[in-house]
């Protein structure tokens, strides 16, 4: 356990949601891995070294489960983002800047809700 | 020459009470139930991963792909019911085999969808040592019906042949394998961190809080509730981290050497329970059979502790 080397900038690939005014979201792990939070982290990862085609298919899993969501942040978002982004430790955690150094977009995709349910209701 | 003989004969063949290696069995096999049941969600929920992410290890590379969410249910149940029967040391010569092969299928299955979890590796191990040997010749249904009933009894062909009833070597090597095997995985672990990339340079601590830093930013990034609380004390005291760090790679390196002495053993034990708790508090990981100890019970005589509790509880509930 921890014997990896591990550098001053780390590198994470995750997910997030934006809403129509570009606010951001974070998607847990668990919209797109069964299992724990190492799973989850290392399936996303995994995806994203598979390339585009997988990247997208994860992408577009997650934001059709968020598509079904009726409340709160998730019922507001409209596009999901799967990125990696290089972070400095030291900046992160003692000087509380939170934005990566660089992120990279590895895929988006729209969340699609099904507008005819809100029509009939009307 | 004779005196390294002579303390590995007392290492492996003193005499010990079929109490110590009946305990363990109830210890570590209620321990690996309680884990199993509390996770059985997860465990059988990962099991309906999509095949894509089918990655075998273990007792699991032995499929040609995977089974039927169904029937690992099937297994995952199956493996309940015989730990029941585990842990209470019933017809233990099929039993204990039964319930050590199913738990390392059950976990080796758990863990082929592209993520091992280390922490199931040495509650899996001591299980498998002790379903193999006969841990239950005390506290046990085994026993019970040795003692009750005629010798004739179709009932006592499930009783562990050949192992006497008091202290004998053959409930010491299964004990002191449960602790060498224990020193040994951490052992490796202290391997894998110095002859990997960061080398000897792990002692300087550096490595160890980016590990902390990444898996809290991790957490922040694709949790709601985002990292541990206490990764900025990592920040500011380096060199408490310093102080983890080569602190871990002595008790991880050398635990082996802890076995040369019973005492020894026990500090050690202290130690590696200090490191997990430290885990524990700076990154929110928490490794349970590590850290409530189950995992060293070996290295004491914990038969003596529970007769001494046995008779305590006896004077507080008034039994003479």
């Amino acid at each position: 356990m921890f014997s990896g080397k591990r550098d001053d900038t780390l590198k994470v690939t995750y997910m997030y949601a934006l809403d129509a005014k570009g606010k951001r979201y974070t998607i847990p792990y668990n919209y797109w891995a069964r299992g724990g939070f190492n799973q989850g982290r290392s399936q996303l990862r995994k995806a994203v070294r598979q390339g585009k085609k997988a990247t997208i298919k994860k992408c577009e899993f997650v934001a059709e489960r968020l598509a079904k969501k009726k409340s709160g942040w998730r019922s507001r978002v409209e596009k999901v983002r799967v990125a990696k982004g290089r972070f400095d430790v030291e900046q992160f955690f003692v000087e509380g800047n939170r934005e990566p150094l660089r992120e990279l977009i590895k895929a988006e995709c729209p969340v699609v809700r099904d507008t005819s349910e809100k029509e009939g209701a009307k | 020459m004779s005196w390294i003989r002579r303390k590995l004969d007392g290492y492996w063949f003193s005499d010990f009470p079929p109490a110590r290696l009946a305990w363990l069995r109830i210890l570590t096999g209620g321990f690996q139930m309680f884990f199993l049941l509390q996770g059985q969600r997860a465990f059988r929920h990962v099991a309906r991963s999509s095949h894509e992410h089918w990655q075998p290890v273990g007792l699991a590379t032995m499929l040609n792909g995977p089974i039927a969410p169904g029937l690992y249910d099937v297994l995952f149940w199956l493996t309940i019911g015989v730990g029941v029967f585990f842990v209470a040391g019933g017809w233990y010569r099929f039993v204990g085999p039964l319930f050590a092969v199913l738990v390392i299928f059950v976990v080796s299955y758990r863990l082929s969808w592209g993520m091992v979890y280390r922490n199931h590796h040495l509650l899996g191990l001591h299980v498998l040592i002790l379903g193999f040997v006969p841990a239950a010749k005390a506290l046990s249904i085994d026993s019970w019906l040795a003692r009750s009933r005629p010798e004739d009894c179709w009932l006592r062909r499930g009783i562990w042949p050949g192992a006497p009833d008091s202290a004998s070597w053959r409930y010491c090597w299964p004990v002191q394998l449960m602790c060498l095997v224990s020193t040994l995985a951490y052992s490796l672990a202290g391997l894998a961190k110095v002859l990997g990339p960061a080398g000897w340079g792990w002692a300087t601590g550096n490595n160890l809080r980016n590990h902390v830093a990444h898996d809290a930013l991790a957490k922040e990034l694709m949790t709601r509730g985002g990292g541990a609380e206490w990764v900025d004390l990592a920040f500011m005291n380096e060199h408490i981290l310093w102080a983890m760090a080569v602190v871990t790679l002595i008790v991880e390196l050398f635990a082996p050497l802890f076995l040369l002495h019973r005492r020894l053993g026990q500090l050690w034990v202290v130690l590696v329970m200090g490191l997990h708790f430290g885990i524990m508090v700076m990154m929110d990981l928490t490794f349970a059979y590590q850290c409530y100890g189950f995992a060293f019970a070996s290295f004491f005589a914990i038969e003596v502790w529970a007769s001494w509790v046995g008779k305590k509880a006896q004077r507080v509930v008034g039994i003479k």
